[in-house]
């Protein structure tokens, strides 16, 4: 008996040992692979906790210029869907088509049915130089892992795009934090977005964003603007996606 | 008192009992260290995934020929007013861009170096009447001067693998493998493939740029299996195919740890035998983002960071 707890004694020990020593991380992180799309479209972003979008004066008068643009139905007025580009972030996850999320230790990928838009995120604590990278429609993204939630920080975006469907804008200076975690025992993914733009809204401000498991879909991967996409009527509130 | 390499030795012996791939399945949440020694064993056996790139030697083009690159469209997308909702091929009409900055395919003419050498040298004498026919009228107007419309100057989906034919064009591609899908992430325009394993085609397919791809391993090769095509693609530019299009690749990891893609395309509506060619890339840096549409992004840019 007393070799039987010294070996176990040991053991225990030497696992402790090496968990040290090599630096493995022990907390246990979910899975979030898997086709999601957003529960229910929602075409404008709202604080979390119902306050008024924290807009600067410059913020302002950039929203309501987008908004007056896409009131007249010009073809200018959404120009990163009249010209098929990438829609950005968060607005890439407004869709009310489905993304695929791959899930590596080393790399989180978002591939996006929607125009094919995808973003490969390095698990790492350090952005790449901006020096060497131009600033992006779908912004630079780094992740990782606190507990069950994966936080993923994104910046070095163009001004080139907008938050949400409603017109929302932002400068170059976002900055947008989600925290991922699992719901509804992995039938739902939540995803907590932080806003930061110094030009456009006085202080950071919070919004949340729930996905649906789409476990019986394939993404298609030439879902070419401007060609025949998925029939998207069963999201919740996709009749006012335009 | 425990030596270091002891060890080491004897965290690896405990690691490798905990780790064993076939004891964990593929969506039980694992922890983030022991994931790490997992997805090399056992979602990624061989180390297909992260970034590659052609060979630089392969991008430097022919000496004394045009420079290497096949930039998209040879000149970029339309220059011209935002089209409409319709895209880029909608209410935006024909390019609106200048002469081109070099021919596609990096020099245009016969087989005999260069950008796409390889699969331009596979498909001599192999190309049924109409696609030869095609394939001239293709190399006379780049000889000409002008710009034929290809998929490339439109901002559409090449063929597939086409972004891997390139060759010369810096842009690169990231591979992401699981045990149920590998996936193709090209930097050139975003496109992706997801090549979906041990599974069978399904008995109807929509006809689609990229097509429907299955793959299965082989000991160290991904065999994969594509079919249900468009005809609105090229096997290499000039160089048409039909819906009846099956591409099989096989890819494998060399000694040098270069990526080898064996490339067979088989379409009898076009070609009277099978076109046989093998791509090669290497590991490569993370790429920035390119838009077609936007013209974004030159190949020459991608180069300081490799």
């Amino acid at each position: 008996m007393q070799h039987s707890h010294s070996l176990k004694l040991a053991t225990v020990t030497t696992l402790l040992l090496c968990t040290a020593s090599s630096g493995f991380a022990q907390t246990v992180v979910p899975d979030l692979s898997g086709v999601w799309s957003i529960g229910r479209y929602q075409a404008a972003l709202k604080p979390t906790d119902s306050s008024a979008l924290p807009l600067t004066a410059e913020g302002k008068t950039l929203y309501a210029a987008n908004q007056n643009a896409l009131k007249s139905k010009a073809a200018t007025a959404d120009l990163t869907t009249s010209r098929c580009l990438p829609h950005g972030v968060p607005r890439s996850l407004l869709s009310p088509y489905p993304y695929n999320l791959y899930q590596s230790p080393t790399q989180i990928t978002f591939l996006h049915e929607a125009n094919r838009a995808f973003r490969l995120i390095a698990v790492t604590d350090k952005h790449a130089d901006p020096a060497n990278w131009d600033p992006s429609f779908m912004g630079e993204g780094i992740a990782h892992w606190e507990q069950d939630t994966l936080v993923i920080e994104t910046t070095n975006f163009n001004d080139k795009t907008w938050l949400d469907d409603s017109g929302l804008p932002h400068s170059d200076q976002l900055r947008v934090t989600e925290r991922l975690r699992l719901r509804d025992k992995g039938a739902q993914l939540e995803d907590t977005l932080t806003i930061e733009d110094p030009i456009v809204f006085t202080h950071a401000w919070t919004t949340s964003l729930s996905f649906r498991r789409r476990s019986g879909i394939q993404i298609i991967t030439d879902s070419i603007c401007g060609e025949a996409r998925r029939d998207v009527s069963d999201v919740p509130g996709a009749k006012a996606f335009r | 008192m425990i030596r270091k390499h002891t060890l080491i030795l004897g965290c690896t012996a405990l690691a490798s009992l905990w780790l064993m791939p076939a004891q964990l399945p593929a969506q039980t949440p694992s922890s983030v260290a022991n994931a790490t020694a997992v997805k090399a064993t056992a979602a990624d056996p061989y180390g297909f995934s992260g970034y590659w790139r052609e060979p630089r030697q392969a991008r430097r083009g022919p000496p004394g020929g045009p420079p290497a690159g096949r930039p998209p469209g040879a000149g970029g997308p339309p220059n011209g007013p935002p089209p409409g909702a319709g895209g880029p091929q909608g209410a935006g009409g024909p390019p609106g861009g200048g002469p081109p900055g070099g021919p596609p395919g990096g020099g245009g003419g016969p087989p005999g170096g260069g950008p796409g050498s390889k699969v331009r040298a596979a498909a001599t004498g192999k190309l049924l009447p109409w696609v030869e026919q095609r394939y001239q009228a293709y190399n006379a107007a780049l000889a000409a001067q002008q710009l034929p419309v290809t998929n490339a100057n439109q901002c559409l989906p090449w063929a597939v693998p086409g972004i891997g034919i390139p060759g010369g064009v810096a842009y690169g591609m990231n591979i992401v493998a699981t045990p149920t899908e590998v996936v193709f992430l090209y930097e050139l325009d975003h496109q992706a493939r997801v090549v979906y394993l041990n599974q069978q085609h399904p008995a109807k397919l929509k006809p689609s740029y990229f097509g429907h791809s299955v793959g299965h391993w082989e000991g160290s090769t991904l065999v994969v299996d594509s079919v249900g095509f468009n005809d609105k693609t090229e096997i290499f530019d000039g160089i048409s195919h039909t819906a009846q299009l099956h591409v099989v690749e096989r890819l494998s990891i060399n000694p040098a740890g270069r990526l080898e893609d064996a490339v067979t395309f088989e379409d009898a509506g076009a070609y009277k035998e099978a076109i046989k060619f093998t791509d090669m890339f290497e590991r490569g840096a993370a790429f920035q983002e390119y838009v077609c549409a936007e013209n974004n992004h030159e190949a020459d840019l991608a180069k300081p960071l490799l």
